[in-house]
């Protein structure tokens, strides 16, 4: 196990540099000049040399990577164009929104889709799996921010139990806070909870015909012991690696449902940024969620071999 | 003797079908969704960008069979056309997440040792930027637009097929068929072309379908995030995010485009369902 441990520390390290590089040289490679597209095409060449030179962009290449690579290293990651400040406490704040709502619609979708798959499987083809699928093959095929849009017609707009949009900081009021991620995160977690359902139900479909189901059963351990002691946890397995990828989707649907409900957070920064054309911002949200990504990936599989005896990776 | 011929094969493929309904809707969207972007072409029942302010926000039904936006514009029109900007991110997405993994995947699998190594480093790298993420990188320097997100969403959905075929390959040496084609003296290109090529061909297919999806939702998530299609051209999440502001008016313009995208992916993903069934021994 603990050569496993320094191999994949010494992989994800590889990982993370490769990705975050991958940041630089898509700026790099893609054509434009980003001086230019910031000042627009009517800009003076003095003018377009001067940001040039504020951006650093005058310099060669690898110097900028490498130095770029340095302040990395050190988690700067730079200074925004537009609002002047480092890019590191910009997201800072921002996280202050994403993460509540990302871990919201996390614990929502795991709530409602390990029952569910659960349960769909327990009774295989019956009614109940066929809406259980259907709800599973709906809700994945269902865009968050059409959902989104819908949950804030019903709930804001005509019944009026929850805002519709905007949020309140937790420093000034907590429960209008929670509130205000409420919608959002339903908008975010159901598709992630369809795709939930779908996996946890094919898992543990797969643990109940084993043969250890049934010398259980045959020994007369009670359905519900039978149901947490083995195809739960089993099935738990499944949903731990399938957590980082779903998180992933998380992170990147955030992006749009903060757009769908107006909630100052990642998603809005990181979008502003683009119409700013401000890199260093852009660079910096997108390098933070790919490594946030990557720990998470990271995580999973250390989880994977604790969950499962049978794994022992040497 | 043809025909019977003929009804012999329609009976074989109707028993095939039988209990693969998700294989069938599936199918059958998918000919809705092509046979709309084509007609498309030739017959739309309004101008789509025709704004017309007497007839804002109509119901669907009568002139206009799914109602009317904000402007007036029939949804129905601009659903149609719509549908080929969702084609065309689908195919060309796909199509270059299929042939850099073929191509990646297929090297790595043949060099191994650090080819392999780097290239599945690589992959791992590429792979924790989500389509979109990719695509406002691509966008915050090409500027919005659909290309850039072709191309974002395109590269997204390498790694998935570079590490499906690069682990279908490794198995597939292995193979006694394969190794008995070696020991009869077929070069490296043969084995290539006549046996892990059409032994991947089934995985790809199923994997293609549901990457298809994907693109799907993710152009019409930056269509509406206003990083895709550019008006006036419409697009299916570009029209949603302009009814979104009023939707108190009327839900159908919102309710038609997102439909569109929902029932597209659903069929997707559906025939993805059905071709892996159908496809997968071990399901059989």
């Amino acid at each position: 196990m603990q050569v496993y441990l320094i191999r994949r520390a010494i992989t994800f390290a590889v990982t993370v540099w490769l990705a975050a590089s991958l940041a630089f040289v898509t700026l790099l490679i893609i054509p434009g000049n980003p001086a230019q597209i910031i000042l627009g095409i009517d800009a003076s060449p003095s003018a377009v040399a001067a940001v040039e030179r504020a951006l650093g962009l005058d310099e060669p290449p690898m110097v900028r990577y490498l130095r770029w690579l340095g302040d990395l290293a050190r988690l700067d990651l730079g200074t925004s164009l537009v609002y002047g400040v480092p890019v590191g406490s910009l997201i800072a704040e921002r996280l202050r929104v994403t993460l509540p709502l990302t871990i919201m619609a996390l614990v929502l979708a795991t709530v409602l889709g390990v029952p569910l798959g659960l349960f769909a499987a327990r009774r295989r083809g019956s009614w109940a799996d066929l809406a259980a699928t259907a709800f599973a093959q709906i809700g994945i095929a269902t865009p968050s921010f059409w959902l989104g849009i819908f949950l804030i017609l019903v709930f804001a707009v005509n019944l009026r139990w929850l805002p519709a949009g905007g949020f309140t900081p937790w420093s000034q009021n907590p429960g209008k806070a929670f509130l205000s991620l409420v919608l959002p995160a339903f908008a975010l977690g159901l598709a992630r909870a369809a795709s939930l359902t779908r996996i946890v139900r094919s898992a543990a479909l797969e643990v109940l015909s084993a043969d250890y189901i049934r010398t259980a059963r045959a020994k007369g351990v009670p359905e519900g012991v039978v149901i947490r002691r083995h195809v739960l946890r089993n099935a738990l397995i499944a949903v731990a690696t399938v957590i980082s990828l779903e998180t992933a989707q998380l992170l990147a649907g955030a992006i749009i449902v903060e757009n769908v409900f107006t909630l100052p957070g990642l998603g809005t920064l990181v979008l502003n940024a683009v119409s700013n054309r401000d890199f260093p911002l852009v660079q910096g949200i997108v390098v933070c969620i790919a490594c946030v990504i990557l720990v998470l990936s990271l995580v999973t599989d250390i989880l994977y071999a604790y969950l499962d005896p049978r794994i022992r990776y040497s | 003797m043809n025909q019977g011929t003929g009804q012999n094969k329609l009976t074989v493929t109707a028993r095939r079908l039988r209990g693969r309904w998700n294989l069938v809707v599936g199918v059958v969207i998918l000919l809705a969704l092509v046979a709309t972007a084509v007609a498309s072409y030739f017959y739309v029942p309004h101008d789509p960008n025709r704004i017309s302010v007497m007839n804002r926000f109509q119901p669907p039904g009568g002139e206009f069979r799914l109602g009317t936006d904000q402007f007036g514009r029939d949804l129905l029109s601009r659903i149609m056309v719509g549908s080929r900007v969702t084609i065309l991110v689908g195919v060309v997405a796909v199509g270059i997440g299929l042939t850099a993994g073929l191509l990646l995947g297929g090297l790595a699998a043949q060099y191994g040792r650090w080819i392999d190594e780097t290239l599945m480093r690589l992959m791992d790298a590429v792979a924790a930027y989500p389509p979109l993420l990719l695509a406002i990188l691509f966008g915050s320097i090409m500027g919005p637009g659909v290309v850039s997100g072709m191309l974002a969403i395109g590269i997204a959905t390498v790694p998935l097929f570079a590490r499906l075929v690069r682990a279908n390959f490794l198995t597939l040496r292995e193979a006694e068929f394969v190794q008995a084609a070696r020991a009869a003296g077929a070069s490296n290109a043969r084995i290539l072309w006549r046996h892990l090529l059409p032994n991947t061909a089934a995985i790809l297919l199923v994997q293609a379908t549901i990457a298809f999806a994907n693109a799907i939702l993710a152009e019409a998530a930056l269509s509406y995030l206003g990083l895709g299609t550019q008006p006036p051209h419409p697009s299916w999440g570009r029209m949603l995010r302009e009814a979104q502001d009023f939707l108190v008016f009327s839900p159908y313009p919102a309710l038609m485009p997102g439909m569109a995208i929902a029932v597209t992916v659903l069929g997707l993903n559906l025939l993805g369902d059905g071709l892996r069934d159908l496809l997968d021994p071990k399901t059989r």
